[in-house]
């Protein structure tokens, strides 16, 4: 069986563990770090809790994607985990707007690991207890002993299942992965890479900064109308947002499954009678699912669910996403454990 | 687009937008029906909805599409689309 597939198993049904080593972390600290950082997020920093976490965007001027971010709010700190595909832009840009706080770059201090699956919370029980079952989707646990190791959780991910990003030391990194890979042995737990993860993101239509979000040429096209708030300040690539807001998009992200099951080519052109309509943007194929799936920016006339389409000669149709209904929607895990749930994998 | 493609998109159209203003009166959302993406979640990280609102979308699809949500089945209750999905579905049954 191929590997990815293998490791996508473990994801869909135990637990897998991820390497977030690409991810940028930063630490926005000073008075005005709240101000500072409102004003390089597309989401409203000022009203978010204390050691709550918001999940948003950082924008260049022209309305386009910068960065898909996690933002902590450690209380008169901020901790910002970014993935992005201007890495070397990211830093210069956070100094550059919000000159009023002091910017520093955590990586090289800390590791940062995942955890995704139906049963990660249960894999993290065996470590931490069962307050984890009461950590809910972008809440924080900080300093939880896994063994000696001081490890801060975040409940977050992209896979679509439970998941948690733990942190810790640099120098602790691989021992917290050790610790992971005993405790979660009759959970199954595999290392999963990053192919496997642009899978699980594909299949919830989770932004995937390297594909979709640098296609796009307004975020708006990404379906993040919810997270604009009117209320907040001024921030980076406001007015280009607020014009998208007042035009409309020109291109809107769908999802597509192609009937045949090949993946075509990401950048393919997709086309209604031989009409150009727009791109696929983003592809791969979907073992829960048995099908080829793809992500779409297209002309915001012909953006919707239940159109038959062409992409690079073969037959689509638009659909809803997200794409598959994960595991963890139908776990409850004051009732449920790996043990005593009985899934074959059906493809 | 052919007038075939263009009233299946018009329909489309009419159901969700349907949907979204039936959530935001529903709901009272703080964001306007305009402002709400087709593939908005509607819990999570999309509209931040809770299980008490989970039921009041369901009561919501009973009185305005006279749509049953299966008792158990959760996939309609992702998105707008996926609401929408389920709202054409009865409308061609």
């Amino acid at each position: 069986m191929d590997d990815n597939k293998k490791q996508y198993e473990r994801l869909r049904l135990g637990a897998g563990l991820t390497d977030y080593s690409k991810y940028q972390v930063f630490e926005l600290s000073g008075a005005g770090a709240t101000t500072e950082l409102n004003r390089v997020s597309l989401g409203d920093v000022t009203r978010l809790p204390i050691g709550r976490v918001l999940a948003t965007y950082m924008l260049n001027e022209d309305g386009t994607l910068l960065a898909d971010v996690l933002l902590w709010n450690q209380g008169g700190r901020f901790m910002i985990l970014a993935e992005t595909k201007q890495a070397e832009s990211l830093a210069p840009f956070i100094a550059k707007h919000a000159p009023g706080a002091m910017l520093k770059d955590l990586a090289p201090e800390i590791c940062l690991l995942g955890i995704d699956g139906p049963f990660a919370w249960e894999v993290l029980k065996e470590l931490v207890g069962v307050r984890i079952l009461g950590l809910r989707y972008l809440e924080t646990m900080s300093d939880q002993k896994i063994g000696d190791i001081s490890t801060d959780i975040i409940r977050a991910g992209k896979t679509g299942e439970y998941g948690y990003i733990l942190k810790c030391r640099a120098e602790d990194g691989a021992a917290l992965a050790a610790r992971l890979l005993e405790a979660g042995k009759p959970f199954e737990v595999a290392h999963c890479n990053s192919d496997v993860l642009d899978l699980c993101k594909l299949e919830n239509r989770f932004t995937n900064v390297f594909k979709e979000g640098a296609a796009a040429k307004n975020v708006l096209e990404l379906n993040c109308r919810v997270q604009v708030s009117s209320e907040k300040g001024d921030y980076v690539g406001r007015e280009a947002v607020e014009n998208c807001m007042e035009q409309g998009v020109s291109h809107r992200l769908i999802g597509l499954t192609i009937a045949s099951g090949k993946v075509p080519a990401e950048g393919s052109t997709v086309s209604y009678k031989g009409e150009d309509i727009g791109k696929l943007v983003s592809a791969g194929f979907s073992w829960t699912l048995d099908s080829a799936i793809g992500l779409a920016l297209l002309s915001h006339e012909y953006s919707f669910v239940g159109c038959d389409y062409d992409v690079a000669g073969e037959k689509a149709k638009t659909v809803s996403a997200p794409f598959v209904l994960n595991k963890s929607i139908q776990i409850r895990p004051q009732e449920d454990s790996f043990k005593s749930v009985d899934w074959s994998f059906k493809p | 687009m052919d007038d075939l493609l263009q009233q299946r998109i018009n329909r489309r159209k009419q159901t969700l937008t349907d949907i979204k203003v039936e959530l935001a009166d529903r709901l009272q959302l703080e964001v306007s029906p305009e402002n709400i993406d087709d593939d908005t979640y509607l819990f999570g990280g999309g509209l931040q909805l809770d299980s008490i609102d989970s039921m009041e979308i369901i009561i919501g699809m009973q009185a305005k599409f006279g749509v049953e949500v299966p008792e158990g089945d959760i996939t309609p209750l992702r998105t707008i689309n996926t609401l929408a999905d389920l709202v054409e579905a009865h409308q061609s049954a």
